[in-house]
């Protein structure tokens, strides 16, 4: 990312891939990338990607390029380099590469310092889950399935529907409507028109507080960003090294590999050690999960408790998170 | 659909930084691959310009 104009170029810095379909003039065609909770390529395939180079094409012969408010005009350059604390988490390192979710932590970090910094706002680019809607991964603008009780099912979105335009942003792809998500208040209303049976129906969505929060954020590279995080690597363990300690495959079962946080040690946590309970969880988990509960769920200076399996025995230690994140 | 349609402008993690010291630039990691990517956005723009072809930006970015 270094030397990119981020005020042109706007995404979701967490993920790996992202693209713009743009004329000589800065202007944006439509978007593709994006993803959710489930897997980075979510909505990454060929044959969408294909669709999506035809309509492009068909758009630049028009040069109907999006022209909503939410588009950025990029006019004024802003550059990663210009992120304040962008400076020094490049000095730590050899190699200078500024990657995608660097200037994401870098913006958290800078808000931190500000005492700004708010856990919510590593929630960024929200996707249709977040409206309770699952997008067809091929056809991007296509409903798929409809979540009951979601903000989108009480607005009366239906699956087949086309979402057509956002508040007046036309949507081609998921990344269009992540764009057009992403500057939805943390509460308020979505605009949605949607084609139904050859007719163009608007909707509305109330949207309550909370509702740019999604179920699994553990891949976000941001996360250790919003809180305190157990200072420990680890893996899951196999079936049948869950068979030979009675770990069902339902219960969380996770081998201390690494310890790199002071905090971690002195709660007595070893590498070997089994991880079965975590401040009170206990179901089936992935190692950024697992760090994923107290970032989100605790603040620094808290005790939790941990259990671990150890030579045949479980043992109760508490880990006391750090006062304050690192410099 | 033929690959010189669209240009095709990566933007890795890699391209050039004006505000870093000449020395700290990282160098531009470049993609195997039938695609004539461009590395810089500015000599994509004067292509797309020339040409009168829409690009095709991509950020990839390895962790």
């Amino acid at each position: 990312m270094n030397g990119i104009n981020l005020n042109l170029f706007q995404f979701e810095f967490d993920l790996t891939w992202m693209s713009f379909f743009m004329d000589a003039k800065n202007r944006i065609y439509t978007r593709y990338g994006g993803r959710d909770d489930s897997s980075p390529e979510s909505h990454l395939n060929r044959d969408s990607l294909l669709a999506t180079m035809r309509s492009a094409l068909a758009l630049h012969k028009l040069q109907d390029v999006l022209t909503s408010r939410l588009e950025p005009t990029g006019r004024t350059v802003r550059t990663p380099e210009q992120i304040p604390t962008m400076r020094a988490m490049l000095a730590k390192r050899k190699n200078k590469c500024i990657h995608c979710h660097d200037v994401k932590v870098a913006r958290l970090k800078h808000l931190r310092n500000q005492d700004k910094l708010k856990r919510h706002m590593v929630f960024t680019y929200p996707t249709s889950a977040n409206l309770g809607i699952t997008l067809d991964p091929g056809e991007q603008s296509l409903v798929r399935t409809v979540q009951s009780r979601s903000p989108a099912a009480r607005a009366g979105v239906r699956v087949g529907d086309r979402i057509v335009k956002a508040e007046d942003h036309r949507v081609l792809t998921l990344g269009d409507l992540s764009r057009v998500l992403e500057e939805t208040p943390a509460a308020g209303r979505l605009a949605l028109q949607v084609q139904r049976n050859g007719q163009v129906i608007p909707v509305r969505l109330e949207l309550a507080n909370g509702w740019r929060q999604s179920k699994d954020p553990s891949w976000r590279e941001s996360l250790h960003m919003v809180g305190p995080n157990c200072g420990l690597w680890g893996r899951k363990l196999n079936a049948n090294e869950r068979r030979r300690l009675k770990l069902t495959s339902d219960k969380l079962a996770l081998k201390v590999t690494f310890i790199w946080g002071p905090h971690t040690r002195k709660a007595g946590i070893r590498v070997g050690d089994v991880i079965v309970s975590l401040d009170g969880q206990t179901r089936d988990m992935t190692i950024k999960q697992l760090h994923a509960h107290p970032t989100l769920n605790r603040n620094w200076g808290d005790t939790i408790p941990v259990v671990l399996r150890r030579a045949g025995r479980d043992v109760t230690v508490r880990m006391t998170f750090p006062k304050g994140p690192p410099d | 659909m033929s690959r010189t349609v669209l240009l095709a402008t990566a933007m890795l993690a890699t391209t050039a930084a004006p505000s870093l010291a000449q020395t700290e630039k990282p160098a531009a990691q470049k993609l195997d691959g039938l695609i004539s990517w461009v590395y810089d956005y500015e000599q994509g723009r004067r292509l797309a310009k020339r040409t009168g072809k829409p690009m095709f930006v991509v950020f990839r970015c390895e962790r």
